[in-house]
């Protein structure tokens, strides 16, 4: 009983000793100093379709829509565009509570420079460029 | 004379000798008999989980327990998303008891495409007879894993996908019908968005039981995180729920604002708003394999 004790004792300080040691202080300010954010020159096939690809095609694709993404297409521009003249794209990527708060899964919001990104090309008239 | 009183003597001295000899056979019969044996306080809670957060009930040793932990959508996505039926989240789980007082743990959940582990250490048990101990208390230790694609064009480091869990929790068994436990917990992220957060979150939480029916409970679990922590977008988890329990089978279902079921994303990344319906309906389901066989 005392052996068994023991052994447990052991393997528990073991895995505590591993895992405090494994805690790390990382700020991504600082890992990854950001470029500045030029909203300037924002077009849809070069920005706003790649970080929609990036982030919302696991669920809203064309063919997972139905199934997954709530009937919401964000693969083509069409897609798009509803979203954007519904005013629920912009909605649910700021979490401004009047629409789902996405993407859905990953519980934070995707960068700030892509929201300033697709908040400048909305601004635009969201062409399709 | 002399001889009465000699006789006297030799009389009392006998029954001294009697009295002696039946108190130290008295006193080996008495220390052979068994001790009565401690008897543990059991179901503080029915199940191993409030709804999201562990508690001091352990699963048996060599036991198997798998859990399936599943969130519907928010309920205010009204008949348009079939109030939240539409969409789900969930959590698939193995729980082992390597001893009664210690249990390991392994999921993997869909939110975050996180795959978590735990390990629950009880280091004190709440007596109900043939001694005193008024409590419960276990230690958790949990580490997760993003399974989330990070930013692409940039070095990511796999230390940057873990978050770290310590929660210490403190459980009464009021009354047959009436449990309470306090938990306090610590999340840590190795990587972080400072404009949204601490590396290091406190928080404390609260659990009830309250038994309505003999097989079933109302359960209540909250936590409270102290302010300028993490971002005002994030809420306080609140959930409230019922366990039916029929022997090998525990059911919950519950009403909760929190999206995730491991602790970092119900402690640090609950968006939803109870005052706003943006609450999940959701159940657990826990299953116990025994080594013996099926039961």
């Amino acid at each position: 009983m005392v052996r068994t004790n023991k052994r447990n004792l052991t393997i528990i300080f073991i895995a505590c000793a591993c895992y405090l040691s494994s805690c790390y202080y990382d700020v991504e300010q600082e890992l990854y100093p950001a470029n500045p954010c030029d909203t300037s020159t924002v077009s849809f096939s070069n920005q706003i379709s790649t970080t929609l690809n990036t982030y919302c095609l696991s669920c809203h694709s064309t063919n997972s829509a139905s199934s997954l993404g709530n009937g919401i297409d964000l693969e083509t521009y069409t897609g798009i565009k509803t979203q954007v003249d519904n005013g629920k794209l912009i909605s649910c990527i700021t979490h401004d509570g009047s629409a789902s708060p996405m993407p859905k899964n990953a519980g934070t919001k995707i960068p700030s420079c892509d929201i300033a990104m697709i908040t400048a090309w909305i601004g635009n008239g969201a062409p399709n460029n | 004379m002399e001889h009465q009183t000699i006789n006297l003597f030799l009389d009392m001295f006998k029954r001294l000798i009697y009295t002696t000899c039946f108190l130290m056979f008295a006193q080996v019969a008495l220390s052979q008999l068994p001790e009565e044996p401690v008897e543990y306080t059991k179901k503080t809670f029915y199940s191993s989980r409030i709804v999201n957060s562990h508690t001091t009930e352990n699963i048996d040793k060599t036991v198997l327990d798998f859990r399936i932990n599943h969130r519907f959508g928010i309920v205010s996505g009204g008949y348009e998303t079939f109030f939240g039926l539409d969409n789900a989240t969930m959590r698939m789980s193995f729980d082992y008891g390597i001893t009664d007082d210690l249990n390991v743990g392994i999921g993997r959940s869909t939110y975050e495409k996180n795959l978590d582990a735990f390990a629950k250490y009880r280091f004190l048990r709440q007596i109900e007879k043939n001694g005193n101990m008024p409590i419960s208390a276990a230690y958790v230790i949990g580490v997760s894993m993003s399974g989330l694609k990070p930013p692409p064009g940039r070095e990511n480091f796999f230390s940057s996908k873990l978050s770290y869990s310590h929660q210490l929790i403190v459980a009464r068994k009021f009354s047959k019908t009436f449990s309470a436990q306090l938990m306090p917990i610590l999340v840590h992220k190795n990587l972080i968005d400072s404009s949204q957060y601490q590396h290091d979150i406190i928080g404390i939480g609260i659990g009830l039981k309250q038994k309505i029916l003999p097989s079933i409970t109302l359960n209540l679990e909250y936590f409270y995180l102290p302010p300028d922590q993490i971002s005002n977008e994030y809420k306080h988890p609140l959930s409230l729920g019922i366990d039916i329990n029929t022997g090998w089978h525990t059911f919950q279902l519950h009403l909760t604002n929190a999206t995730g079921t491991f602790e970092k994303a119900y402690l640090t990344q609950t968006t939803n708003r109870w005052s706003k319906g943006d609450i999940h309906f959701g159940f657990n389901i826990s299953r116990h394999f025994h080594p013996s066989g099926f039961h």
